[in-house]
């Protein structure tokens, strides 16, 4: 074999290990969000719809901070947030979460309500803790959107 | 709301107020004494009294019995966070009036920002880097330390607060519809 | 919630002192301990939820900038009602609600001021449940004047002589007199029409 060709060839190979190797510790890792989009009450769950309870220790925090004494669960999803994709979420066909990732463990949560901004805000979130967003609704009742970031190994 | 000054009070003859005083226990003993024999001798008197007692005892014990009508998390949240906030601007007015008192040397006003025009230039102009920046450093956003930031559409109010117990932020968001 | 039911055994008194240290856990437990007072105190003199609610909070807001002027020369909460009070007393100053009723054509006659009280129940525990005498009493207390209604909350609930009510709403012992005495009628008018009403078939 030529020796040039088998020379240049071995950097060529040794470049893109190289390169890959680089682009491998430049790929940041995801933060796991879960969104739950949360309806509140004290009149029951609504007729002919099929929601469920929320879970027993949102149920209790919920229920000591605010006054209604029933949380059913609209919708919840499970998404990924990265510094070079921020999520966008439907909640609902009239409720839209968006987290966009600022630094290593600030973010920022858009919430849209029939098109419109209705909450923009910056935290700094922590594995483990909660964001929640919350409003009236209509005959005395309330919405919440529940935000939790998943601790590192965590799977729901 | 009222613009127009209030009207003045017709006065209440001096013996009815007398009586008044004498039933709330307002009177030195000795004018006590004197109205109590008065009202004694007085028909008309002795009613007034009687109904002045009696309506004193029934307000007395009717006194409203509220309650707060929002959770203790919620309620105190509000009072902590005007606080924090008074404690804030307190610190910032304490910071600002101590470098007011600072008086650099003559020398110094000049020097340093000519300093910096120079470090800016050494950054701006120095020879390209052969080592790109590495992508998990993030700046996309300045954000001042500490600072959070809430923007909302404009008929909309806030309220936020955290829990430490329970590791969660709350926002509340008045009229905002999104169901 | 450990350091909530840790403070919860402590007296007002010990809680002051730490809260005074700045310890905002023992100034929380004391606001969870008193806040229905003071909001029953707002709400008694601005008859407004959304007010009383403010008010209240404001109220907390100021001890805490003042506790440490609070030496224990009477009860922390007749300390705060005080603020509340004052703090009730501007508002309604600044939104010019203090008005006053022009009295009915008779009040030249002396005797006719007699008759202005009308009889109140003697025994109306035979007639109404206590909290329905409450509702009925609370009811009137909302149809008087602002400046009628906070002379009589401070006489009859706070227990105030006349001369600190004087000095706290920054009128004559003698106007204190004439506001109480109107107040006292105006109730007993309107509790009147109500007995009048449960005694007719």
């Amino acid at each position: 074999m030529n020796t040039r060709v088998f020379l240049s060839s071995l950097g060529a190979f040794l470049l893109l290990c190289v390169a890959s190797r680089k682009s491998a510790a430049a790929e940041p890792q995801a933060h796991r969000f879960a969104a739950e989009l949360i309806w509140g009450t004290n009149g029951g769950k609504p007729p002919g719809q099929d929601l469920k309870p929320v879970a027993p220790e949102l149920q209790k925090f919920l229920g000591r901070v605010f006054k209604w004494s029933q949380y059913f669960r609209i919708e919840r999803k499970e998404f990924p947030v990265t510094p070079a994709r921020a999520a966008k979420v439907d909640m609902s066909k009239e409720c839209r979460l968006e987290v966009t990732q600022l630094t290593a463990d600030e973010f920022e949560i858009e919430l849209f309500g029939k098109g419109i901004l209705v909450v923009r805000k910056r935290q700094h979130i922590a594995p483990g803790e909660l964001v929640v967003l919350g409003g009236d609704d209509k005959n005395d009742n309330a919405w919440f959107v529940v935000l939790t970031l998943a601790k590192p190994g965590e799977r729901k | 709301m009222n613009t127009h000054p209030p009207a003045p009070e017709p006065a209440v003859p001096d013996r009815l107020l007398q009586i008044q005083a004498w039933i709330d226990g307002e009177l030195p003993p000795s004018e006590a004494l004197r109205v109590q024999t008065a009202v004694a001798g007085d028909p008309s008197a002795q009613t007034l009294a009687a109904n002045l007692r009696a309506l004193q005892h029934h307000v007395r014990g009717a006194e409203p019995i509220l309650h707060v009508p929002e959770t203790r998390e919620f309620y105190f949240s509000r009072i902590a966070r005007a606080i924090e906030q008074e404690e804030r601007s307190r610190e910032r007015l304490r910071t600002e009036s101590a470098h007011r008192g600072m008086h650099l040397p003559y020398w110094l006003r000049w020097a340093l920002p000519a300093a910096g025009l120079v470090a800016a230039l050494a950054f701006f102009l120095r020879p390209p880097d052969n080592h790109p920046v590495p992508v998990s450093t993030i700046a996309a956003v300045p954000t001042m330390a500490g600072h959070e930031v809430d923007a909302i559409a404009p008929e909309m109010t806030t309220l936020t607060f955290y829990s430490a117990r329970d590791a969660a932020t709350v926002v509340w968001v008045s009229n905002a519809d999104i169901l | 919630m450990s350091g909530i039911t840790d403070k919860a055994g402590l007296s007002d008194d010990a809680l002051v002192k730490t809260a005074q240290q700045g310890d905002m856990a023992s100034f929380e437990e004391l606001v969870a301990r008193h806040r229905d007072k003071i909001y029953a105190r707002a709400f008694s003199m601005v008859r407004k939820e959304e007010e009383a609610l403010d008010l209240s909070q404001e109220a907390w807001i100021k001890a805490w900038q003042r506790l440490n002027q609070f030496e224990g020369e009477s009860s922390f909460t007749t300390w705060m009602t005080r603020i509340t009070i004052n703090l009730c007393l501007d508002h309604l100053r600044r939104n010019q609600r203090f008005r006053v009723e022009p009295l009915p054509e008779s009040q030249d006659d002396p005797e006719a001021w007699e008759r202005l009280l009308p009889p109140v129940w003697t025994n109306p525990t035979e007639r109404l449940e206590r909290a329905e005498l409450r509702r009925c009493i609370d009811e009137a207390m909302g149809k008087l004047t602002e400046a009628h209604r906070t002379v009589l909350v401070l006489h009859e609930f706070e227990g105030m002589e006349y001369k600190e009510i004087a000095r706290t709403v920054g009128i004559s012992i003698g106007t204190v007199m004439s506001r109480l005495f109107y107040a006292r009628r105006k109730l007993a008018s309107l509790l009147s029409g109500l007995n009048d009403k449960e005694m007719s078939p």
